[in-house]
């Protein structure tokens, strides 16, 4: 399914995950249409992971549960993720694909020297294989 | 009955209900009559082996049953049991570079700028940089970043070591003289600097080759002295989404400017084609083997070349994106002019029509430079020449370097070649030779186009092939 999404909201996440030294990390919500996901409002979530911030993150279960209360709260759809990989393209890496969940798009920022350089949207098929995600991006 | 969390991605097995109740003693207990309810949750709950898969947690109240008793914890009439997709990744990339004392003194210099330090140093140690050409521009790109801790440094050229070069070909040597430059390159660079990575390619940058070879870098400095060469670098980085370093040198004029280079806000930057969107007619801009070129200058203009590439590499400073800086050695007038992207790129304007790589002699009106010619290697000249076949020999370098060393040929210099057709035999073998075999090449290739021989073999190695033999024998 295409990914649709405004250069706002593009503008706002880049304006909290830029000059940041570590993955950033966050919840995507929006609405589900015939042939698209159109992702509407994002929160961003803490990287609790505790080996290496720079090429990990992990959220905690607690924020999940929030993510999933806003949504019910506000009659959004909780439409999957995105995170930050520095210096290092927009491709999940073996990690993401351990800890991927179907349905979930998974957006991956590229950064590089802190500054964006790229992105790509994920979602898994049935084989548990990532699969790349087109692109939308509107003018708001 | 205990209440269980459906978690948005799983609804739609549970006909959309976020909360199911469910009568069970512990959690193994619990997921199997799930799983009998909703067949299809299966693959979501186990994994083949029955365990809880890794992209799956399982809490009950507020506790992950991995720090319970897993799947054997206990639950009650009021728990409540949560199925929470594990939201983890990471980017995988290669371990944390890290610097040995040997390198860390070496770098000094560069760690102790506070708008540098550790960190750009890193990210040179990390990154890979393809240097298409190792000539005049090459030579003191190729020297600079060995010796900055460029990581990996990729170097494509076939040709070999002239003793023309070495006018301005700093990397090279007299020693060098008839051997693979980037086999000299590559030994003079990791005597410069032995903590890092010279990969060489012994071939010219072709429209077969180039995504290939491309791919495996981060960065592309050309510097090369054709068109075609320059359209190949420029499209191959556009469509790979590269950035491409790029400069160019003529007589006493030099040119820098970095393509297709992706600003902080994701903006993209002109490439080549912005700024000359079709070729000069053929022959009107010469090279620098036409024109000349003043030795120092590309020493000047490489060495700009590779700042740019640490620029860009580092992300310290503003790189040259989006401009064209002008030198001129005989004024020391610099210039820097805008370039911006055009809607009309064929590669990335509106309507783009370049989706793959071309034939970029033809598209600059070049004939392949390269045609082969006939050889033959010194072992075939010399038992022709002891077997008394009667064939002509032509030895076409200057005049000072037959009165030198010659092999009893007739002198005609490559620049009068075509004059002196007609001394040259057309009813038997005609052995052409220089000093490399490289001008011999060339004399045969004009002799053929202009004149129609088909007569004319090149000595493979040139004199200098027969001078090295010569030693051998001497000392043995
Ligand atoms: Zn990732």
């Amino acid at each position: 399914m295409k990914i649709i999404f405004s250069k706002t909201l593009l503008d706002e996440i880049l304006g909290q995950v830029e000059f940041v030294n570590e993955e950033s990390c966050g919840f995507l919500f929006g609405t589900i249409q015939i042939q698209s996901k159109r992702i509407s409002d994002f929160i961003k979530a803490e990287n609790i992971n505790r080996e290496n911030k720079k090429i990990r993150f992990e959220i905690a279960p607690k924020d999940y549960f929030k993510a999933e209360d806003l949504a019910l709260e506000k009659g959004w759809r909780l439409l999957g993720v995105y995170h930050t990989h520095l210096d290092s393209p927009p491709f999940p890496s073996k990690t993401d694909l351990k800890f991927a969940f179907e349905e979930f798009s998974y957006i991956i920022i590229s950064l590089n020297n802190q500054k964006f350089s790229s992105l790509k949207s994920w979602t898994l098929n049935r084989k548990r294989e990532f699969i790349e995600e087109e692109i939308e991006i509107t003018a708001n | 009955m205990a209440t269980v969390f459906i978690p948005t991605p799983l609804r739609k097995f549970t006909s959309n209900q976020s909360k199911i109740e469910i009568e069970a003693e512990n959690i193994k207990d619990l997921l199997e009559k799930l799983t009998q309810e909703f067949p299809p949750l299966k693959n979501y709950l186990f994994t083949g082996e029955g365990e809880v898969p890794s992209f799956l947690n399982i809490f009950v109240d507020e506790d992950d049953i991995r720090n319970l008793n897993e799947k054997e914890t206990k639950i009650d009439s009021k728990s409540k049991v949560s199925l929470v997709p594990a939201i983890a990744g990471g980017s995988d990339y290669e371990e944390e570079i890290v610097f040995s004392k040997e390198e860390l003194s070496r770098y000094n210099r560069h760690i102790i700028i506070p708008e540098f330090g550790l960190e750009a140093q890193k990210k040179l140690k990390k990154s890979k940089v393809l240097v298409v050409g190792s000539g005049g521009l090459g030579s003191p790109m190729l020297l600079y970043l060995a010796a900055a801790g460029v990581g990996n440094i990729g170097i494509v050229d076939f040709d070999v070591v002239d003793d023309s070069n070495l006018q301005r070909q700093v990397l090279f040597g007299i020693d060098q003289i008839g051997n693979s430059k980037v086999i000299a390159a590559k030994k003079r660079l990791e005597h410069i600097n032995p903590h890092i990575k010279i990969n060489i390619y012994n071939t010219q940058l072709t429209s077969q080759n180039a995504l290939e070879i491309i791919k495996d870098y981060d960065v592309v400095a050309d510097g090369t002295d054709n068109f075609p060469t320059r359209y190949l670098v420029n499209d191959a980085c556009v469509l790979l989404d590269k950035t491409n370093v790029y400069a160019s040198i003529f007589q006493f004029e030099g040119q820098v400017s970095v393509f297709n280079f992706r600003n902080k806000n994701g903006l993209l930057g002109p490439n080549y084609r912005d700024l000359y969107p079709t070729p000069p007619p053929p022959g009107l801009v010469p090279n620098c083997a036409e024109g000349g070129v003043l030795g120092v200058l590309p020493g000047i203009i490489g060495s700009l070349q590779a700042l740019e590439v640490i620029k860009v590499i580092t992300g310290v400073g503003e790189p040259l994106s989006g401009k064209l800086y002008t030198f001129d050695a005989l004024t020391f007038h610099s210039r820097t002019f805008i370039i911006t992207r055009k809607s009309n790129n064929p590669l990335n304007g509106d309507n783009p029509t370049i989706h793959k790589l071309m034939d970029y002699e033809q598209f600059c009106g070049i004939p392949a430079v390269e045609r082969k010619v006939k050889e033959v290697t010194l072992e075939e000249f010399l038992q022709m020449k002891s077997q008394e076949l009667d064939f002509q020999l032509i030895d076409v370098r200057e005049i000072h370097e037959f009165e030198e060393l010659n092999l009893n040929g007739l002198l005609i210099p490559l620049s009068e070649i075509t004059h002196k057709a007609h001394l040259i035999s057309r009813n038997k073998k005609v052995i052409i030779h220089c000093r490399s075999g490289a001008r011999s090449a060339k004399a045969i290739r004009e002799l053929e186009d202009k004149f129609q021989f088909e007569n004319l073999f090149n000595l493979k190695g040139g004199i200098l092939a027969y001078s090295q033999m010569e030693k051998i024998t001497v000392k043995a």
